[in-house]
């Protein structure tokens, strides 16, 4: 509760901050457009020469765009203020330890207390084109549940897997993986039929991309699947409980505790 | 001649400090091979029969990774945290400083890179005519002239804005869909193309990869460009250095 | 009860060992090579509540290192530690609001976009500090740091000064009990750092708080600190009161005097200018040779001075305590 008001708090304060700064704000929504319309040309352009893509129609497409956009958006304002860069911005600079001295989780206020409200334009163009692709589509009320129970276990993942990166620093602060990450990230956008069978089952798998659009979208559009339902919160509760050991293991080598 | 060797001088140091990063260097091949990586399944999920888009896009993401800048990183950080008076004061031309990271990155990066994709093109029995890679290599040269200048050009608007990374995420779009990495421009509906073709964004990419898999181009379009943006680049160049001096940080 | 106890403390890591040369690098690569670095060995000492004391030492000595300790910070790997009777490095959120580690080098955390009001107000929720109070707190505060025309700034836009005296009000908005400072005066210019050494004694007469305070500035740690811990090579060399240690490491006194005359055999004379001589002169002997001095000659002015503070520390980091 007192973490949630915490969470809150922060945001308001970014808010009134960030909007204070009209250039900045109108180069953040630029981007997010022209972003966003990149993404959405470059399938459009697809769709000029075909009717349809590994199965998924145009506005098949657009839903999974926007299911990926929404997501995107609302990483880059939660999470990715917390994380991103976390050996040098962490670490070095000291930020960890003066969370280690504030009575409250050291994980919460690592990976969670720091927001940057205007990424939030990515997450309203995002169900934009949501709304662009599902309109004149027939949904089922147990479709956009499962849509909304897939989008949130997509985001319990996305942020395991930011804390399971930054905790790599503990054990070798020199790797920097977010690059890689956001490069990996990339592949989201697109429905994991279109890849090749090795890169599928990586996405489904091991690096799950493939739950933060693909599987939602799929679920949004198709109708819900017991299976996939059940095994997109395994997934989450999964990799929400690594990241909690990852961090707790980490911290520990970090504070000494361990040698 | 003395900026030969300077250069020369600057291109060596800077090859030897990135090679402690080369963990790093290979996540930006990773970075660089994505786009293409994601056309090529995209484009052979539309025309499976078709064994010249997989030529095609084996070779963008080589063209990408021998032509990748990041003067955004490397350059306007400079004008962020001032040390770029400490560039001004030295008798050489900044720019020699800029070009030889540049170089190095590439060095690093399609060293790295380039066995790797050469391997995949091998695996997926992506067939090239030797000779047509070989036409390409004054392609590539421009291209990675453009690329650079193109960029190198955003970067100067750090002189103005602290959101140079908006601006060159913003270039980088564009090089995205009209330089032929989000499809091959031939595919693009026609008035779209049309503008691609003219545009300098096509010369960056698009162009070299066909010329490698066998298709034909024109040189001066991309020497017009050259021309063009490094004079645009010296007088933003000049601009931006004096009003750096003028207000000083 | 002490607020402070420390028994014992050892800290030890490894550091791996790096040699120069492509070939170093690559084979670091492969096997890597360590050595363990005694950060601290064995030390011991206790702080009364309400006591104000000074850790000094090198750089390097290890002050930094028992600070993050003693703050919960780092897991020691050997001795007892307890501050205000729990043991740090569990970070309970009870004793965490009792304690303040503040740094010179990096006094405010959080995002530099806030403007310091915000800042404060998050450290209000995050320290569940009751409205009456933080609103006493701060307007205490508000006084002593003279915060008032920063509250509307951004952190970002502070200078090092504002920075600190930020820093400080962050920290002391939930008043602890036990303050750990970090150089707090590291970079400041004479005026702010004078004025930071004000407001930490009187934060401490008005709460009766615990401070243990490293400096490199002998300024600081005069006009501050009662009580002296000089560590080096991770040991307690000394502990006890300035003066002291002064007398233990220089056994002479200064006696400055404005003469006509020539003093020369009364003392070791180490300064001469218009008529000013100091004379250097054993401690047990002053009161004589002031007499002596007196009588002999015709003297218009005369003081007895310690030695400069900076001089005697800077002796005993170079060549230990005897």
């Amino acid at each position: 509760m007192k973490l949630l008001r915490l969470v809150g708090v922060g945001f308001s304060m970014a808010l009134r901050r960030s909007v204070a700064f009209r250039v900045n704000l109108l180069f953040d929504v630029l981007l997010a457009f022209t972003g966003l319309g990149t993404a959405v040309a470059a399938v459009l352009i697809v769709f000029t020469r075909a009717d349809s893509l590994a199965g998924w129609s145009k506005a098949e497409f657009l839903v999974l765009i926007g299911t990926y956009q929404l997501i995107t958006g609302l990483r880059a304002t939660f999470i990715d203020p917390n994380l991103s860069w976390f050996p040098e911005t962490g670490i070095r600079n000291g930020k960890l330890d003066g969370y280690l001295l504030q009575p409250a989780s050291s994980l919460f206020l690592a990976s969670l207390s720091l927001s940057s409200p205007l990424a939030l334009i990515q997450f309203v163009l995002g169900l934009g084109v949501l709304g662009w692709g599902i309109a004149g589509q027939s949904l089922s009320v147990a479709g956009v549940l499962s849509w909304l129970v897939l989008v949130v276990a997509g985001l319990v993942v996305t942020w395991a897997l930011s804390v399971l990166l930054a905790c790599l620093a503990f054990w070798a602060p020199k790797l920097q993986l977010d690059v890689f990450f956001h490069s990996a990230w990339q592949l989201g956008r697109y429905p994991t039929d279109v890849f090749a069978r090795p890169i599928r089952v990586i996405l489904t798998y091991v690096f799950p991309m493939a739950l933060i659009a693909s599987v939602p979208s799929a679920a949004l559009l198709r109708g819900p699947r017991l299976g996939v339902l059940v095994g997109g919160v395994l997934a989450a509760v999964a990799a929400a409980g690594l990241a909690g050991l990852a961090w707790q293991r980490g911290l520990r080598r970090y504070t000494g505790a361990t040698s | 001649m003395r900026t030969a060797v300077l250069l020369g001088f600057r291109l060596r140091q800077e090859v030897l400090e990135w090679s402690g990063a080369w963990w790093f260097l290979l996540t930006l091949v990773v970075q660089a091979v994505v786009a293409p990586l994601i056309g090529l399944f995209v484009w052979s999920a539309v025309y499976p029969d078709d064994p010249s888009i997989g030529r095609y896009y084996v070779a963008v993401i080589l063209v990408t990774l021998m032509t990748e800048s990041f003067e955004q990183h490397t350059f306007s950080e400079r004008i962020y945290d001032g040390t770029l008076s400490h560039e001004l004061l030295r008798p050489q031309p900044v720019v020699i400083g800029v070009i030889g990271m540049n170089l190095a990155i590439r060095a690093w990066l399609t060293l790295l890179g380039a066995p790797i994709v050469l391997l995949a093109g091998i695996a997926l029995q992506v067939g090239f005519d030797w000779s047509a890679v070989l036409r390409s290599t004054p392609y590539v040269a421009l291209a990675a002239v453009l690329v650079f200048l193109w960029t190198f050009l955003l970067a100067l608007t750090a002189f103005w804005t602290d959101r140079v990374h908006a601006i060159v995420g913003f270039g980088g779009q564009l090089t995205f869909l009209l330089g032929g990495t989000a499809a091959p421009i031939a595919l693009l509906p026609d008035t779209w193309r049309r503008v691609a073709e003219v545009l300098p964004f096509y010369g960056m990419n698009g162009l070299p990869a066909e010329i490698a898999s066998g298709g034909k181009g024109s040189l001066g379009y991309q020497l017009v460009w050259v021309v063009v943006l490094v004079a645009v680049v010296t007088v933003v160049w000049r601009i931006g250095v004096r009003r750096y001096t003028a207000v000083g940080s | 009860m002490s607020a402070v106890e420390v028994e014992n403390l050892s800290m030890s890591y490894r550091a791996p060992v790096r040699k120069g040369g492509l070939r170093a690098a690559l084979g670091s690569l492969v096997k890597r090579e360590y050595k363990t670095v005694q950060a601290l060995d064995q030390i011991s000492f206790t702080i009364a509540p309400g006591q104000v004391s000074g850790f000094i030492g090198p750089n390097g000595a290890g002050k930094t290192t028992t600070m993050k300790i003693l703050s919960g910070i780092l897991h020691p790997t050997g001795g007892d530690v307890r501050v205000l009777g729990t043991i740090p490095w569990q970070r309970r959120s009870t004793f965490l609001k009792r304690i303040a580690f503040v740094r010179g080098s990096q006094p405010v955390g959080g995002s530099q976009e806030l403007t310091v009001m915000d800042s404060l107000e998050y450290q209000r929720l995050l320290y569940d500090v009751p409205r009456p109070t933080f609103r006493r707190t701060l307007a205490d505060l508000e006084a002593l740091l003279d915060l008032e025309p920063l509250l509307e700034r951004q952190l970002r836009a502070l200078s090092l000064g504002e920075r600190m005296r930020v820093g400080l009000a962050m920290a002391l908005i939930y008043r602890p009990e036990v303050l750990f400072l970090d150089e707090p005066t590291i970079g400041l210019d004479v005026s702010a750092a004078s004025q930071i050494r004000e407001f930490v004694s009187e934060y401490v007469e008005q709460t009766g708080a615990t401070v243990l305070l490293t400096s490199h500035y002998m300024a600081d740690v005069a006009s501050l600190c009662p009580r002296l811990i000089l560590i080096d090579h991770g040991n307690v060399q000394y502990d006890g009161p300035l003066a002291e240690l002064s007398a233990r490491l220089s056994p002479y006194k200064l006696i400055r005097i404005s003469t006509q005359g020539d003093p020369t055999a009364f003392g070791e004379v180490i300064e001469k200018a218009d008529g000013q001589w100091v004379l250097r002169v054993p401690r047990d002997e002053v009161a004589a040779t002031t007499g002596r001095l007196l009588q002999a000659m015709e003297i218009m002015d005369l003081a007895v001075e310690e030695p400069p503070l900076e001089k005697v520390i800077d002796q005993a980091y170079r060549e230990g305590l005897r």
